[in-house]
């Protein structure tokens, strides 16, 4: 009887395992063959669903937090290092010392320029003034009557080289009224909600994939509740904890993957119109969800992501219910 | 030295909270030996090979295996003892969904053997065991008589030293039954210690191998260290 073997199998594992690539070892892995019928298993039909579910909502937060992160830096580096002089307009035509409106605005430009760590000093243009408020205040050639005070953007060489209180106080000699606002103080409070918004998404990811791991774990066991009588066989027949793991694991994989793919599909198709809207409002309202080609390529990894992190937890599901068993 | 291949020690068994099912017995099977466990229906045979085979501990007493104390191997020493055991179940327990071929194939396939040295080992055990022509067939397309060779067949494949049947010829004629016996004297011949758990008289007639015979689980003979404990040429 030629057919029985002459000796009993011990783990062979191929000896030639390490000279295959990962990439080959992976898809070998892959494509296995079951000897549980996991496929026909209805406990784990619903688990591509929730894996699915859970990647569309974290897409969604990743992107949100990405989005607002790109921002965050925009308004750090645009803005950390500048103030904005407000020179009030005089009360009659010219002031005591016989300034216009005109005259006033340049002289503190020109006392800005001579000031020792600024970088640029800019007047806007009252024209600009008056086109930035138009949409709150209505017609342009009413605004342009109003006793606005001027503005002058001025960016420091390096942030911080400038005492603006200090700076508002020299200024005020020149011009008086006049008066400096540091965008500092308004963007710290700014980027302090920001960081509190990410700390948010931050969580929603956390408790997503805490449930995420919660439902795998609790689809693992039943389906080894299910295949029970056929876990025992491999057993009997003398299969490693590793090896009957191995199938639920592979099973979880293919489950991941396939409701991954869907969810990041989903994700993907409920962020573009976003980032299309996004573009229609002005830039300084809200910070747009205009994601890099890096970052649409980290959105995409989500599902191998989840697809890894529920193979895992079937594979210690299955290895601690194991354990148990004799 | 303990050269047995099955050595119980006033084994007592039971399950869960429920009345003992073996109580006190005391049982050495040698290597190459052929055995008979027979009994009533309730008597405790399928709970003596359930334990030569590891699926359940004694509540009592001792389970020696190939000369290891069972209570003390660790769980990662199981499986490898297992596949020096080869178990043909009274259900069967082909997996429904898997070809004869896949079933038979497993044994090896648990144990990382090389795919193609898999299909031929199998095909040729298939053919040796009369269904060639059934490689691919699914359990539930065959006969009793068939699905039992395909279950002997997955327990000889990777030819085990000790080969436990619980009712091997229960569910077939008593040809077929016949041709059975005839595989399993071939496989202690060629050195497998077997051991059958059985209820049919006219078999246990018929091949004069030594009994241990089990009355509402108490042995009250066959297989003690010196008794009948020995392979005997077949009849």
């Amino acid at each position: 009887m030629a057919a029985i073997r002459e000796q009993p199998a011990e783990d062979q594992q191929s000896s030639s395992a390490e000279d295959v690539p990962l990439w080959r070892r992976w898809l070998q892995f892959y494509t296995r063959r079951s000897d549980l019928p996991l496929h026909l298993d209805g406990s784990s039909r619903f688990l591509p669903w929730i894996v699915g579910v859970m990647v569309f909502l974290v897409a969604l937060a990743v992107a949100g937090v990405m989005s607002l992160t790109d921002a965050m830096q925009r308004w750090e580096t645009g803005l950390r290092g500048t103030v904005t002089v407000e020179v009030p307009p005089p009360v009659n035509e010219t002031d005591d010392r016989g300034r216009d409106a005109g005259q006033r605005v340049d002289e503190i430009v020109a006392l800005l320029h001579d000031t020792p760590g600024v970088g640029t000093a800019e007047a806007i243009d009252i024209e600009d003034t008056a086109a930035f408020l138009e949409p709150w205040l209505g017609d342009r050639d009413l605004i342009r009557d109003l006793p606005l005070p001027r503005l002058i953007d001025v960016e420091f060489e390096t942030p911080g080289a400038i005492d603006p209180g200090a700076l508002q106080a020299r200024l005020g000699d020149l011009v008086p009224g006049t008066i400096v606002n540091d965008h500092g103080v308004w963007l710290d409070n700014l980027l302090n909600l920001a960081r509190w918004v990410q700390v948010a998404a931050a969580l929603v990811v956390v408790l997503v994939a805490a449930a995420s791991v919660i439902a795998v774990v609790f689809a693992t066991r039943a389906g080894l509740a299910v295949h029970r009588e056929a876990v025992e066989l491999l057993h009997m027949i003398g299969a490693r904890d590793d090896f009957i793991a191995s199938q639920f694991q592979l099973h979880a994989l293919r489950l991941g993957l396939r409701g991954g793919a869907a969810g990041v599909l989903m994700a993907c198709l409920a962020i573009l119109p976003i980032q299309f809207a996004g573009h229609a409002l002005p830039a300084f309202l809200l910070p747009r969800m205009t994601l890099t080609f890096l970052q649409w390529l980290g959105l995409l990894l989500l599902p191998i992501i989840a697809a890894l992190v529920t193979m895992v937890t079937a594979r210690v599901t299955v290895l601690r219910v194991l354990r148990r068993m004799l | 030295m303990d050269d047995s291949i099955v050595r119980f020690e006033k084994v007592c068994m039971r399950y869960g909270v429920g009345p003992e099912v073996l109580r006190d017995v005391t049982i050495t099977i040698q290597p190459g030996s052929f055995h008979f466990i027979t009994g009533a229906s309730g008597a405790g045979k399928s709970s003596l090979v359930r334990l030569m085979y590891l699926a359940n501990r004694p509540s009592k007493g001792q389970v020696y295996l190939f000369g290891r104390d069972t209570a003390f191997l660790e769980r990662e020493e199981l499986p490898a003892l297992r596949r020096r055991i080869g178990v043909v179940f009274q259900d069967f327990r082909l997996l429904g969904h898997l070809s004869a071929l896949d079933n038979v194939a497993l044994p090896l396939r648990v144990a990382g053997l090389d795919e193609r040295r898999v299909r031929d080992h199998v095909a040729e055990l298939l053919s040796w065991v009369g269904l060639a022509d059934h490689l691919h067939a699914l359990p539930s397309t065959l006969s009793g008589g068939q699905q039992q060779r395909v279950a002997i067949a997955r327990a000889v494949i990777n030819r085990p030293r000790l080969l436990l049947a619980d009712e091997p010829t229960g569910n077939v004629d008593d040809n077929i039954a016949v041709r059975l016996m005839y595989l399993f004297e071939q496989l202690n011949k060629m050195g497998t210690t077997v051991v059958i758990a059985t209820h049919n008289r006219s078999l246990i007639s018929r091949f004069s191998y030594p009994e241990i015979r089990l009355e509402q689980g108490h042995k009250v003979s066959g297989a003690a260290a010196t008794v009948n404990a020995h392979r005997r040429t077949a009849v």
